[in-house]
């Protein structure tokens, strides 16, 4: 034990002494972390609305009642336009996305009940398709709630109705048993029309409104204490995962540099077995590795309002987690002979680790198939379980499941490292 | 005492050492000579126990390394690399491998103090070997190797690189330890080193001994003979001999010398004839 300590002592002397070494290891996760913490954060004149220029050929009361609508919407960003300079922002990454209101759009809205629905012309970039989702759900939304304003309009609706009953009645594609079903419809339709306009109270007005197709109610599962999560709860973890990445690298690095140097030899000559080596370098590399990460966390809880579930969890969680990158340390070390080699080798695998595994970008922009792909990713594993003792609220079952998955990984990397430990 | 016994060593299909047998006498210097590629930093891996062996026997203290691998903790090496961490002190440098050979507390101090005392770098003890010539690293090397008292003491080519101040209190730190009793191998490439250190050196050369003995009984085994050059009013004179002052009294009876010099065979000389001249890349 007393020469585990001293190689572990010793690694952890060259680590403070190395400022490149110590800076990437204590000082990039928390810079990583605020950076990301403030860039997501909301607050400040930047809004996270999806921009979008807007033309109106139709110019009618309607058009322009529309795109009031939108404009009054927290989630757009509109600029009226014309179809030239909406084409151009669009295709020069200025805007996502430009919507066009034709010839007809007034007419068809005030008819609700017969002919074609108005119609949108939705131009998008094509490389923001994720966002051309979003804003179809969005337009349908404000597309409903300008049907719903028109609906209250009840002289609006009679003459519309009138209209309707009209078409029915000039048309002669329809069999006439489908007919006389519409125009009892539109007749009842009326006659409601009428009916209501004699009556004005604010119940009946109200009873008009009610035409929603679906009311959500939005809430955010957070703490059970009730604190509101802010993004640096989000991006500690991801800070505290590249910390650690950062070390794992480091010490898998100065592995290899004592084979190089010739301090390895020397540690050979000394009879001290492989295992006894490993240990300390794993020591020393468990002891950065949670002690950053408890620093983290404790900057994060103090400074940026990251909140805890449970401190008894989080430590455990850190623990579990920095014993697992100490495995895949030592398995980093010996992929190569050289320390450019394995420094290469392992930021080659650290950046699809981290990108597979959410310490890049949140899992949940990625593809099915490659959150899928994530399981294979400690990194994963490592942010779930953080997340879990800060702002998921995990139970200690839930917990079990990411931890015992790290410690998995961590006992074959290490098994695996130790038997191909090669001295010279 | 250290005894080599028909040692092979194979790496995968290259045979590092074919037979190799020499004795080491206790409290002596002893010199492991040869080209690159002979076998000697093999040799010195078998010594130190870090390497195994195909077939043979290796004593030391006439116990057997293969049965007793303890035995080697009695052994020091400094390594041909400077194997030091650059970014700690010198002290803790020592300490570190002091702890390493389970010295602890104020056994470990001294030893520490000892060892760097030893090498005259004490002043230097808290600065970090960064800072460091490369004389003063290769001092701090041999401190490396003693500072656990060892009897056996292997140097790897202890002065490659330094300048001929260190080099010198390197070989007075050889004498010293020497006297104090300790046994030390010594592997160099420079022959003037050998001859001026060792008792005995041996000659290795595809991992085969080619001759052992002192520096004195190889240059009489395989040392060319003298040279005797003359200068005289007839002109300049070599002659092949092993008795110089018969030739000179024959020559002074016919000619008038006006100087003369002796040209000695050297263990340079011996190295060449055994190992040959053709270079070694490998």
């Amino acid at each position: 034990m007393q020469t585990i300590l001293s190689i572990a002592i010793k690694d952890l002397k060259l680590l403070l002494r190395d400022r490149g070494g110590f800076f990437f290891t204590f000082f990039y996760p928390i810079l990583f972390a605020l950076f990301f913490g403030l860039v997501f954060s909301p607050g400040g004149d930047e809004t996270n609305a999806i921009k979008i220029d807007a033309v109106d050929l139709d110019q009618t009361p309607q058009s322009k009642a529309f795109l009031a609508l939108l404009n009054s919407a927290a989630e757009l960003d509109v600029v009226l336009t014309d179809s030239l300079h909406a084409s151009r922002d669009v295709l020069g990454g200025k805007k996502v996305a430009y919507i066009i209101l034709r010839k007809g759009f007034g007419a068809a809205r005030e008819n609700p009940f017969w002919g074609q629905p108005p119609q949108i012309e939705l131009g998008i970039d094509p490389s923001k398709k994720a966002d051309a989702g979003i804003l179809t759900g969005i337009l349908m939304k404000y597309g409903v709630q300008d049907m719903q304003n028109t609906f209250t309009d009840l002289s609006l609706m009679e003459k519309s109705t009138d209209r309707a009953l009209r078409s029915l009645q000039e048309n002669t594609d329809l069999p006439p048993s489908e007919k006389n079903v519409l125009s009892d419809l539109f007749n009842a339709l009326k006659k409601l029309w009428q009916d209501s306009a004699l009556n004005t109270s604010p119940e009946n007005q109200t009873a008009f409104k009610g035409f929603e197709p679906l009311t959500i109610k939005e809430k955010s599962v957070v703490h059970k204490s009730g604190r509101v999560l802010n993004s640096f709860s989000i991006t500690f973890p991801q800070g505290i995962v590249w910390g650690i990445l950062a070390c794992v690298i480091s010490f898998a690095v100065s592995l290899v540099g004592e084979r190089t140097r010739g301090t390895l030899f020397r540690i050979q000559a000394a009879f001290v077995k492989k295992h006894i080596v490993l240990g300390g370098k794993a020591l020393a590399s468990f002891i950065v590795s949670f002690s950053m990460a408890l620093a983290l966390v404790l900057i994060g809880f103090l400074i940026f309002g990251v909140q805890v579930h449970s401190w008894l969890m989080l430590i455990f969680a850190l623990f579990m987690v920095s014993i697992s990158f100490v495995g895949v340390m030592i398995l980093f070390s010996v992929l190569g002979k050289t320390e450019r080699t394995v420094s290469g080798l392992g930021w080659a695998l650290v950046l699809p680790m981290a990108m597979l595994g959410g310490g890049m970008i949140p899992l949940a922009f990625m593809p099915h198939w490659l959150q899928t792909l994530s399981v294979i990713s400690p990194v994963k594993w490592a942010i779930l379980s953080i997340e879990g003792s800060l702002w998921r609220s995990f139970t200690w079952g839930q917990l079990l499941e990411p931890v015992s998955i790290l410690l998995l990984i961590g006992l074959v990397s290490f098994g695996i490292g130790l038997n191909r430990f090669k001295w010279e | 005492m250290i005894q080599f016994i028909d040692v092979f060593k194979t790496y995968e299909d290259t045979a590092a050492l074919k037979g190799l047998s020499f004795r080491v006498n206790r409290g002596e210097i002893f010199g492991l000579l040869g080209p690159n590629g002979a076998g000697k930093t093999t040799t010195v891996h078998i010594l130190a126990g870090i390497l195994p062996f195909d077939r043979g026997v290796v004593l030391i203290h006439d116990k057997n390394i293969q049965d007793k691998p303890d035995i080697c903790k009695t052994i020091g090496i400094a390594p041909q690399a400077l194997s030091l961490y650059e970014n700690l002190t010198a002290e803790e440098n020592i300490a570190f491998f002091g702890r390493l050979f389970g010295l602890k507390g104020n056994v470990l101090k001294q030893s520490v103090r000892d060892a760097l005392d030893f090498v005259q770098l004490a002043a230097w003890a808290d600065k970090r070997v960064k800072k460091f010539s490369g004389g003063m690293k290769r001092r701090l090397n041999l401190a490396a190797a003693i500072v656990h008292h060892p009897e056996i003491l292997i140097l790897d080519e202890p002065t490659v690189g330094v300048d001929p101040q260190s080099r010198n209190a390197i070989f007075d730190n050889i004498r010293r330890l020497k006297d104090e009793g300790c046994t030390i191998v010594y592997t160099t490439h420079y022959m003037e080193e050998a001859q001026q250190l060792c008792d005995h050196v041996a000659i290795i050369d595809h991992g085969r001994l080619m001759a052992c003995g002192t520096v004195l009984e190889l240059i009489a085994r395989f040392g060319n003979q003298n040279v005797l050059v003359v200068e005289t009013e007839n002109g300049v004179k070599e002659f092949k001999t092993n008795d110089p002052l018969s030739v000179l009294e024959n020559l002074k009876e016919k000619e008038t010398i006006l100087n003369f010099r002796l040209e000695r065979s050297n263990l340079e000389q011996v190295f060449l004839n055994l190992t040959g001249h053709s270079l070694r890349d490998a």
